[in-house]
């Protein structure tokens, strides 16, 4: 994983998330979506995360599951960033 | 609220909208106000009401409308050239408030509809003001949001045709997709308007919007409290009172002030909004219905012979078109059958007036309802009030049946009822009203027991338990008890629930009481696990709006012998009703059990896809 997507995803998270909870307290692992998380809340986390990393969600990867937790989160992005890196 | 209906536009494609006015017929200046589309139509209805209502106060005259093939207006989305209409409407609303009077001209856009202003406005002379709220940027950035949201919001796909685009609600074309990816206000030149305010969300990015408009007559400013109008349903949906205050202090401190006499449009009469494929008239006409002045639109063909009257309720806090603008589809769809049909603003609601001045404005689940129910069957059929087919979706769902039990209309279509809340009367302690005879309350036992708190591990295991409880507890609200009170009573009831909605159903009604009833033949049950609570599916919906116009179209339409000209077939859609939104006939379904029920014609099968089928 390349450094520094956690701390950026968790700050975006805490800013965009909208949570029932305190960040400080969810692992990387929890479903946000059940602490609070709305369909909204994750568009807007989707328009951080991409202009934050200036990437763009294929349409064939988007789906709620790759922002169910903070771990989903940080792998579907070094995915992204890794293929950009080698194409 | 002191303000006219009117069709105005193309005779053959008439638009609809509202003029406000100053009481006494004098205007400072005029002021048009473009909606957003989609969901976001339905989310800013009642704010940019508001709006409106305030801008008149401070002596402007307003126009608010529905774009082409949007809200009440003609048309809909799957007719051609969906952006030049939307811009070209902004263009006819502009041209109404012009011929008022020879005042300034304001225009206030929100969402999209700041987009469709922004690009009508650069290339208009004479555009005073401009507020461009929460603007989308592009069409390309507005397509790829609402893909996303559709995405995140479900599972569930539906099958387009390649180049279409799902939106919550809604589906963008793949000739509308690509006419939106066209519109960018960055590529806008000019001024725009004499002087331009931008409102922008904390938490969202205005990207490039910001370096095209840097501008010394451009002032930018927060949108305060638009993630709280546009992200949330009732009850977490607020009203951004500040800035519907700002906006309307923006817009009027920059009018003379002088006011002049102007010269408002008439109300409205009757509009031909379509016609079915035997060439008979479709009309709607705007009627405020008596004692209480309650809004709503009838909508009937020409010839159209006695019958029971449709009455759409509308639903949770949104306005009259119902849930993906499903009220005005099926309104038009079953008039060219022979039905005659209402869509209705329940009292607090859309267009509509309060019952009383203590009712709180834009709130679902009154008590009023009851009345605002029993005012309209009344007026609608004055001979015999029950002559009425209630339709509902959540909230009004459960409205259409609790009204139901008192005034036994003909029929009652309920889609996704919701029979446990917190009635208003209760919030502050008080009893619930007697007229809920079929409503569970929650109270902070239940809101427990749903929380992620010490009894959620009880709950996963034993799902239906707090309903078993809760119905032991109050036997005469069990589903089996006021179902067989409805059926005995005559009304023949059509229930569609999702595996939410159908708990109370199932643990309420026994199975032998559920056969009972349906040997009656006067009742049907469709249980759908995985229908989405609001309907904002494309397949989904398209699913439920064959079920639901086979079923009333079959047991209230006026049989086709007995007219000319008009069809109960709900196979080839009338005319007046465009083809299905998924698009053209063609694209293969994805999934063995789709094939059972094509996207592409309303189905006339009894069934909804299977669960493991619908996500292959």
């Amino acid at each position: 994983m390349i450094d520094g997507i956690d701390e950026e995803v968790r700050r975006i998270v805490a800013s965009y998330g909208r949570l029932s909870v305190d960040l400080d307290g969810v692992g990387p692992e929890d479903n946000l979506y059940l602490l609070g998380m709305t369909s909204h809340a994750t568009l807007n986390i989707v328009m951080a995360i991409e202009e934050t990393f200036d990437i763009e969600y294929p349409e064939d990867l988007l789906d709620r599951s790759i922002f169910e937790s903070l771990s989903a989160m940080e792998a579907a992005i070094s995915g992204l960033l890794e293929q950009r890196r080698t194409a | 609220m002191d303000a006219t209906p009117l069709w105005f536009g193309p005779e053959d494609r008439p638009l609809f909208g509202w003029f406000h006015c100053p009481a006494d017929g004098r205007a400072r200046a005029g002021v048009v106000i473009c909606p957003p589309i989609g969901r976001d139509y339905i989310q800013a209805h009642y704010a940019l009401r508001m709006l409106a209502e305030h801008l008149t106060e401070l002596g402007l005259c307003v126009l608010r409308f529905d774009y082409d093939g949007t809200g009440d207006s003609a048309g809909d989305d799957t007719d051609p050239e969906r952006v030049a209409s939307w811009l070209a409407s902004v263009r006819s609303a502009l041209e109404v408030v012009r011929e008022v009077g020879p005042i300034p001209l304001s225009v206030v856009g929100m969402r999209f509809g700041a987009t469709l202003a922004g690009m009508v406005a650069a290339h208009e002379d004479g555009i005073d003001g401009l507020v461009l709220w929460d603007p989308v940027v592009s069409g390309k950035a507005y397509l790829a949001e609402q893909r996303t949201l559709s995405v995140l919001s479900s599972t569930i796909r539906s099958p387009l045709e390649d180049g279409a685009v799902e939106a919550p609600g809604m589906i963008f074309a793949p000739a509308t997709a690509r006419e939106l990816r066209s519109l960018d206000l960055t590529r806008t030149a000019g001024s725009l308007a004499r002087r331009v305010l931008v409102l922008t969300r904390a938490d969202r990015s205005a990207g490039r919007l910001t370096h095209r408009l840097t501008m010394p007559h451009v002032e930018w400013a927060e949108a305060a409290g638009q993630a709280g109008l546009m992200d949330y349903g009732p009850p977490k949906q607020a009203l951004p009172f500040e800035t519907i205050a700002r906006v309307a202090t923006w817009v009027a401190d920059a009018a003379p002030t002088h006011a002049q006499p102007i010269q408002a449009p008439g109300p409205a009469g009757s509009a031909v909004v379509g016609h079915t494929s035997s060439g008979l008239a479709v009309s709607e006409t705007p009627t405020f219905v008596a004692p209480k002045g309650l809004f709503g639109i009838l909508c009937e063909a020409d010839g159209a012979e006695p019958g029971p009257t449709v009455l759409f309720l509308s639903v949770a806090s949104e306005h009259r078109i119902g849930p993906a603008r499903l009220w005005v589809e099926l309104s038009r769809r079953w008039a060219a059958a022979g039905l005659r049909c209402f869509r209705i603003d329940l009292s607090s609601l859309g267009d509509s007036p309060l019952r009383h001045p203590g009712q709180p404005r834009f709130r679902a689940l009154g008590v009023e309802a009851f009345d605002d129910i029993t005012d309209a069957m009344r007026f609608l059929s004055p001979d015999d009030p029950s002559n009425i087919v209630l339709v509902g979706l959540c909230s009004s769902a459960y409205q259409a049946i609790e009204s139901a039990l008192e005034s036994t209309p003909r029929g009652v279509v309920a889609v996704q009822p919701v029979l446990s809340f917190r009635p208003r009367e209760m919030e502050k302690g008080g009893p619930m009203d007697p007229r809920r005879r079929i409503a569970m309350p929650r109270n902070s036992l239940v809101e427990t027991f749903h929380g992620d708190g010490p009894l959620s591990g009880l709950r996963r295991r034993f799902p239906d338990l707090g309903w078993r409880i809760r119905l032991w507890a109050a036997p005469r609200r069990r589903p089996g008890a006021w179902l067989g009170r409805l059926s005995r009573a005559g009304v023949d009831l059509f229930l569609i629930c999702g595996e939410w909605e159908a708990r109370a159903i199932r643990v309420g009604a026994s199975q032998a009481t559920m056969k009972r009833l349906r040997q009656s033949g006067r009742f049907r049950f469709e249980y759908q696990p995985e229908l989405q609570h609001g309907l904002l599916i494309a397949s989904q919906r398209a699913v439920v709006v064959g079920m639901v116009s086979d079923h009333v179209i079959g047991h209230f339409a006026p049989p086709p012998d007995s007219r000319s000209g008009h069809s109960r077939d709900t196979g080839p859609v009338p005319d007046v009703v465009n083809p299905p939104v998924v698009g053209d006939p063609g694209p293969v379904p994805r999934g063995p059990a789709l094939e059972r029920c094509q996207i592409t014609r309303p189905c006339a099968t009894t069934g909804l896809v299977e669960r493991s089928a619908e996500r292959a």
